[in-house]
């Protein structure tokens, strides 16, 4: 890993000396020196703070919903043709329109939460519905004929069957709230936000700024899908044979 | 095939009147009628194809028959020809998911019968099939039924450990009507019906 990453810093740092200009491509340490300064302050925590608040809990929502709706729309009839078709639609719309749309319903701080769990939703549902009908129709057979309850044929059927897709989906929906919530902070503005603070050094013309505010939502995000991964690893564990 | 023996003062338990069942092009059971008793192990014989594993599921409620009736006294568990198991549950575990939680505990009787108990702790990647097999008759016999429809209990397993199960099997004293190719427990269970 030290390896990679020191490459990719040399080349950072060289092309930046090229280029010549910080306002274009601002050199590593005048990065480090904004981001030490920004540190400094009590407003940075509590905007990186916020910021992180909002995308777990867009994540969680649109994770838990999904999954849900993932569930249903494979079990029932009904259910599919009355939210697939919404699902699909959700998934083919630009960022963008929801941001916008969402701006003028919404206060600006809760803006980022429904959008980011609006992201996340139809990447969950799909994956949990492909990964239900992946379902081993012998073991439902055995489950049906030895009369399990729904709560045991899930437990002991749909969810192993499930946890592939699912934990792919879950941790592809993660990312995609992290882009689509910083975002909408960036148009909206919530007071305390990381997107906030990406759009005030654009403001003031300070790439520096921008980058360091980009190197901190890049490390939240890492350090957020490094626990997430670590978690459903562990679930999925319990179903190796 | 005919009906089979009738046996005078047993009172019928398992009832199949004229099954007739057809996969396409091809007749699986036609006009089948069997009655199995109360009491004992009844071997349902007869070469591949001949439709033991069709009429099992068909007894069971699985599988619908053209035309004919069923008729059980209760609920029929059936021991199905794949061994069905869950991949990443322990032997142990497989019983117990069929055990009412009160009665966890018994999944120590059920290991013993089938002779699993050393292989507890192990998970069906790491079984022979003649201990798959076992477990998968393990967890049919733990749950609880009226009759009991096995289909090829022992496949894989040897004679001589398959005899010692079937004796603890009959005296657990339920109807139980097992399939499979093996003549020497066909003579060990009470009756025979041939599947011609």
């Amino acid at each position: 890993m030290g390896l990679p990453l020191l490459f990719w810093f040399l080349v950072w740092e060289l092309t930046a000396r090229w280029v010549g200009k910080e306002l274009i491509l601002p050199a590593p340490e005048a990065v480090a020196r904004s981001l030490a300064t920004l540190a400094g302050t009590g407003d940075f925590w509590r905007a990186a703070a916020a910021t992180l608040l909002r995308i777990l809990a867009g994540f969680g929502v649109g994770a838990v919903l999904g999954t849900a709706l993932g569930a249903a729309t494979a079990a029932s009839r009904w259910c599919d043709r009355l939210f697939s078709p919404a699902l699909r639609a959700v998934r083919t719309v630009p960022v963008v329109s929801f941001i916008l749309l969402l701006y003028f319903s919404l206060p600006t701080a809760r803006v980022p939460v429904a959008v980011a769990a609006l992201m996340a939703l139809p990447v969950v549902w799909r994956s949990a519905r492909q990964g239900i009908a992946a379902a081993d129709p012998l073991l439902l057979e055995l489950a049906g004929a030895y009369r399990f309850g729904r709560a045991k044929t899930l437990r002991l059927v749909y969810l192993p069957a499930a946890a592939p897709a699912l934990t792919a989906g879950w941790e592809t929906a993660l990312g995609l709230a992290w882009k689509s919530g910083v975002a909408a902070e960036v148009l909206c503005q919530p007071r305390w936000a990381a997107g906030t603070g990406l759009q005030s050094a654009k403001a003031y013309l300070d790439t520096a700024g921008v980058v360091a505010w980009t190197v901190v939502i890049v490390l939240m995000s890492l350090a957020v899908e490094g626990v997430l991964k670590w978690a459903l690893h562990r679930w999925r564990r319990g179903y190796e044979r | 095939m005919g009906p089979p023996p009738v046996e005078e003062g047993i009172r019928k338990v398992i009832r199949a009147r004229d099954i007739t069942v057809r996969y396409g092009e091809k007749l699986v059971l036609d006009h089948f009628n069997l009655s199995v008793p109360e009491t004992g192990l009844t071997f349902l014989s007869g070469a591949s194809g001949r439709g033991k594993t069709t009429l099992l599921r068909v007894l069971a409620g699985l599988s619908t028959p053209e035309s004919g009736e069923v008729s059980l006294p209760g609920r029929a568990v059936l021991l199905f020809q794949e061994d069905r198991l869950f991949p990443w549950r322990t032997v142990w575990q497989q019983i117990e998911d069929v055990l009412p939680k009160a009665e966890a505990g018994r999944a120590a009787e059920f290991l013993a019968l089938t002779e699993l108990t050393e292989a507890a702790e192990l998970r069906p990647a790491q079984l022979s099939g003649g201990m798959a097999r076992r477990l998968a008759l393990a967890r049919a016999l733990a749950l609880s039924g009226a009759v009991y429809l096995l289909d090829e209990p022992f496949a894989g397993v040897d004679l001589a450990r398959a005899e010692r199960i079937l004796a603890r099997m009959r005296s657990l004293s339920r109807p139980m009507l097992l399939t499979g190719h093996v003549p020497e427990l066909a003579r060990l269970c009470d009756r025979v019906v041939e599947m011609l």
